[in-house]
């Protein structure tokens, strides 16, 4: 194994130096901005006043957490969080378990599948805004072939949802699909063939067999998901600019809002202090509990 | 014909040039014309049009004229910070009267009010009155020229009304009852924004119905009867509205309009320009322009660009000189024929010889009885404007009742302005 | 294997024809809409606002893109964009491989679980938090509308994942070589430079891959921090949605625009993204 030979000095394993410039990197581009917007969030800042800056303490964290649209954008991005995992999740296992048979052709099936979910989601968000269209939207054409008077799909808070989840599936169900593939892929195939002698149709061994094996890897998965719609942006801002109203605007593009439109930097920074108190939590989480799970 | 007046305009600027270098003016050791002009620009019309008079003004006067151009979303945010840096990076900046306000806030710009009383090229008098406040702060300074001059105002189907025997509506009940003859026709009855942009639209009607945004001491008061009549009469324009009315935004209003069959809009005249454009035109010829409809108040709702000269700017006799030349009397009517959305001066209105392709100039001519209202001029309203969309969006989509809907969105922003600096 | 009965013979038949439609119908879906706006790039307004939608029997045009490239730094815009992301991606594997040699090799060292937490931070918060400071702070550093700073920070926002990535690589070249080499007394970087690399360069090509997407289809950090000077494409492709009128013709061009070189470009280096993807990722 390991050698049992005196190891010269410069043996030394690579550290300080090899992970300094990382430091310096995340500490001026991360760090920095972090910790001063933690700074900000204590002060009065507003692009549109030049009046000097105070410090107002907490005052906005009060308005923030006594403000409704903290609450409700925030239940906001849970719905979609749960509805984009409730399909999501499922329908990558399904397409998954289907290449996973390792057809002929799966090679390029599978090539095609991934396609949508490397393309630019803000390219992505106009294609299906186009598609969503009320009047010429090719969607409402189609259910209109099937006598559906069609829908004004941005138009109203649950049907503009439903269009956002369907349009962050398109692009995330490959990656679902993908990672699930690669850990079927590492079943060994004496399993099944042993669940197979013992008689078990494909139902049992799917859930007996294959699920719990794949636990794991979709605890990886829904984290990754979570995550992520924790930080849905592009498309949103696309599609709804989180309208109609405030109706699919998420905790986070309130958070743009805030900043960018009202030029309110500090209750903005103090929107993005909360979101972080919301986000380690569920990280840490999670991490504790895929450890649970080994 | 727009040659001789652009000649005219290039004679201008070099009796100008030589004017201001003769005798120093206000501030600087009385140099003449020279050095570089930065152009803050928003996409639009008057952008283009501003952009093509460069080439003259850089060939009579030798000043270097660069433009950037930033998007209608970000270009108020970089302004002000811009502003905030002192760095002088632009001379000149057009931006949307919406953001007078903060501006005005924020002293970004230079008061242009020494220039404008010694131009007579500039000539403010060719301006109606209310028209010569349009950039104006609260202190009186002039922070923007007027660079297009947009009132709300009635655009109808002439054939529609002619084959119903309507006339254009005079009263907001008689705007209801041509939409509903022209509904029950067999066409859309009208439109107005109901989408993103409904606060257009809901001002407008609070005012015309007589009510208020807030009052003198800023408390809002957007739940008062008139303003919750207005929007109850909004909803029930919605009616006889086309389907897509709901999420319409001021440029489908538009081109709904021009492409499909609907009785009338409301809706900005500085719209024309779509009209000039055959894919999205399919009604050419087929509709008219008239003021608005007027309710308890007299009100004209006039949006519009504003140009000024940031406080910070490097060379602001040339800037001066450059708006001069281009927005100036003599280069009046040529500005408007390049393409640009019209500029509201009494010599163009009246100019018969514009009307044919700019038939909406009258409707420009804002009586003096008409009370001009501007986007509201408070720091704030990015913010109280994204709450009203929300709220009058409920009521329009039917799930608030007005009243509730209306005394929820006053609260809120009770506390919204009481954030505007005083 | 015993014979197999007609009947299992004909379940397996169906269980394969049940298969292929199902991912027949996911190529439909996932396939539609990218044909759907390369056609509506191709067609004539008139053609694009019709109903019912013309799928084939139009006249194509090319005015669409003729407008697109015509447009004022299009081709500046896009440049750039190549550029940003070359040089995020080359900044992140350098930088990057760096610290995630020491994370693979060395268990204990001061700083590791600093390191970890920053980097956890960095991958689960939404960027919104960290950006509007930075935008702020722009005015101070001179950061706003610079290609360099937004290279820097594009390069933060993903140096953990490509680190998290080169971690598992690193992980899966075994300690022999090294030790052998270090017993000849090379130095760390040597046997970094020498040994390691050209040992996991099938992890850096996977890991620069998914860099290069990630940064050629930011938008959030562009859409706070760029100006005119350092546009990049996504915010070209979301400038065509606005108040302004809604011209699908040109939208799609651009759109397919963004979106024609990821394709070519994944066809490509599909076996990259899925050695990237199963054999990074997969580990945690």
């Amino acid at each position: 194994m390991r050698s049992t030979k005196r190891t010269p000095k410069s043996s030394a394993k690579p550290t300080t130096s090899f992970t300094a410039p990382t430091w310096i990197l995340l500490s001026f581009t991360i760090l920095l901005p972090l910790l001063y917007g933690v700074y900000l969030s204590f002060l009065n800042v507003n692009l549109s006043s030049f009046a000097p800056t105070k410090f107002i303490g907490l005052d906005n964290y009060r308005l923030a957490l006594s403000a409704p649209e903290t609450y409700s954008t925030f239940i906001t991005t849970i719905q979609l969080m749960v509805i984009g995992l409730v399909i999501q999740i499922p329908l990558g296992i399904f397409l998954a378990v289907t290449l996973h048979q390792n057809l002929k052709g799966s090679r390029f099936f599978r090539s095609v599948l991934i396609v949508p979910m490397l393309l630019t989601p803000v390219a992505v968000g106009l294609i299906f805004r186009f598609m969503f269209d009320t009047d010429i939207g090719i969607i409402n054409w189609a259910l209109s072939l099937i006598g559906s008077d069609g829908y004004n799909w941005l138009g109203a808070r649950t049907s503009a949802l439903i269009a956002i989840v369907i349009v962050d599936s398109w692009q995330s169900v490959p990656f679902v699909m993908l990672l699930v593939v690669a850990a079927l892929a590492t079943i060994p195939t004496s399993i099944y063939e042993a669940a197979l002698v013992d008689g078990a149709n494909k139902f049992q061994v799917f859930f007996r067999i294959t699920l719990p094996l794949i636990v794991p890897t979709l605890l990886v998965l829904t984290m990754i998901k979570i995550m992520d719609f924790l930080k849905l942006f592009d498309t949103l801002f696309i599609l709804t600019r989180g309208g109609p109203g405030n109706d699919t605007t998420t905790l986070g593009l309130w958070t743009y809002k805030t900043g960018f439109v009202f030029l309110e930097m500090s209750r903005a920074a103090a929107l993005g202090v909360i979101i972080l108190f919301i986000t380690m939590p569920v990280y840490f989480l999670w991490r504790k509990s895929a450890k649970s799970v080994r | 014909m727009a040659k001789l007046k652009r000649a005219q305009g290039i004679a201008l600027v070099c009796v100008l040039a030589l004017g201001l270098s003769a005798c120093s003016s206000s501030s600087d050791s009385g140099a003449e014309l020279s050095g570089e002009l930065n152009l803050f620009l928003i996409p639009s019309p008057s952008s283009t049009s501003i952009q093509s008079f460069i080439p003259e003004f850089e060939a009579t006067t030798g000043v270097k004229v660069n433009v950037s151009e930033t998007p209608y979303g970000e270009a108020h945010q970089k302004q002000l910070l811009s502003y905030k840096q002192k760095a002088g990076a632009y001379d000149i900046a057009q931006f949307d009267n919406s953001f007078l306000a903060p501006f005005c806030q924020a002293q970004a710009m230079t008061a242009l009010d020494e220039w404008i009383s010694g131009s007579d090229e500039y000539d403010i008098s060719d301006f109606g009155q209310g028209q010569q406040d349009y950039g104006k702060c609260a202190s009186g300074e002039t922070f923007g020229l007027t660079l297009s001059t947009e009132p709300m105002i009635q655009w109808y189907r002439t054939d529609l009304y002619e084959k119903l025997g309507l006339k254009p509506a005079t009263t907001w009940d008689e705007w209801y009852s041509n939409a509903k003859a022209v509904a029950d026709s067999g066409a859309s009855g009208q439109l107005i924004g109901f989408g993103p942009n409904v606060s257009w639209w809901w001002m407008t009607m609070v005012w015309s119905f007589g009510g208020k945004l807030y009052d003198e001491n800023l408390n809002p008061t957007v739940n008062s009867p008139e303003a919750i009549a207005a929007v109850d009469y909004m909803k029930k324009l919605l009616a006889v509205s086309p389907k897509g009315a709901i999420t319409a935004n001021g440029d489908e209003v538009t081109s709904k309009f021009l492409g499909e069959n609907i009785g009338a809009m409301l809706n900005y005249s500085g719209y024309y320009g779509m009209a000039l454009d055959p894919s999205i035109n399919k009604n050419a010829g087929k509709f008219a322009t008239a003021p608005m409809p007027k309710g308890a108040s007299d009100i004209t709702h006039l949006a519009g660009w504003n140009i000024g000269i940031p406080a910070d700017a490097k060379n602001p006799d040339a800037a001066w000189a450059f708006l001069e030349f281009v927005l100036g009397k003599s280069n009046a009517k040529a500005y408007l024929e390049s393409g640009a959305a019209a500029i509201g001066r009494k010599s163009i209105i009246s100019d018969s010889s514009l009307l044919e392709k700019n038939p909406y100039l009258p409707q420009l001519e804002i009586p003096a009885s008409s009370r001009i209202e501007r986007y509201p001029q408070i720091a704030v309203w990015p913010e109280f404007e994204v709450a009203a969309i929300d709220a009058v969006t409920k009521v329009l989509t039917g799930k608030s009742a007005t009243k509730a809907a209306m005394d929820a969105l006053n609260e809120k922003l009770k506390s919204i302005l009481a954030n505007e600096p005083r | 294997m015993a014979k197999i009965s007609k009947e299992c013979a004909m379940k397996i038949k169906l269980d394969k024809v049940a298969s292929y439609s199902i991912l027949l119908v996911a190529v439909f879906f996932s396939m539609f809409p990218i044909f759907w706006t390369i056609s509506t790039s191709i067609k004539a307004r008139v053609d694009t606002f019709t109903l019912p939608p013309k799928f084939f029997n139009f006249t194509p045009t090319w005015k669409n893109y003729q407008l697109l490239f015509e447009l004022d730094g299009f081709w500046r815009i896009y440049a750039n964009t190549i550029f940003i992301t070359l040089a995020t991606t080359a900044l992140c594997l350098i930088i990057g491989s760096l610290a995630a040699y020491s994370l693979a090799r060395t268990e204990k060292f001061r700083g590791r679980s600093a390191l970890e937490i920053l980097m956890i931070i960095v991958r689960a918060l939404p960027g919104i938090v960290i950006i509007l400071p930075l935008y702020n702070l722009s005015t101070y550093f001179g950061l706003y509308d610079r290609a360099w700073a937004l290279i820097l920070i594009y390069t933060g926002f993903n140096i953990p994942f490509a680190i998290w990535l080169m971690t598992n690589f690193f992980d899966q070249v075994p300690t022999e070589i090294e030790d052998a080499a270090r017993v000849d007394g090379a130095s760390n970087m040597q046997l970094f430079t020498k040994v390691l690399i050209p040992l996991v360069t099938p992890g850096l090509v996977a890991t620069g891959v998914f860099v290069a997407l990630l940064s050629w289809n930011e938008f959030l950090i562009p859409v706070i921090m760029a100006g005119e000077s350092s546009k990049t494409m996504p915010i070209l492709v979301s400038s065509f949605i606005s108040n302004r009128t809604l011209d699908w013709g040109p939208m799609a061009a651009a759109a397919t625009v963004a979106l024609l070189p990821i394709i070519i470009f994944t066809i490509a280096i599909q076996k990259w993204l899925v050695v990237g993807l199963s054999g990074g990722a997969v580990k945690e």
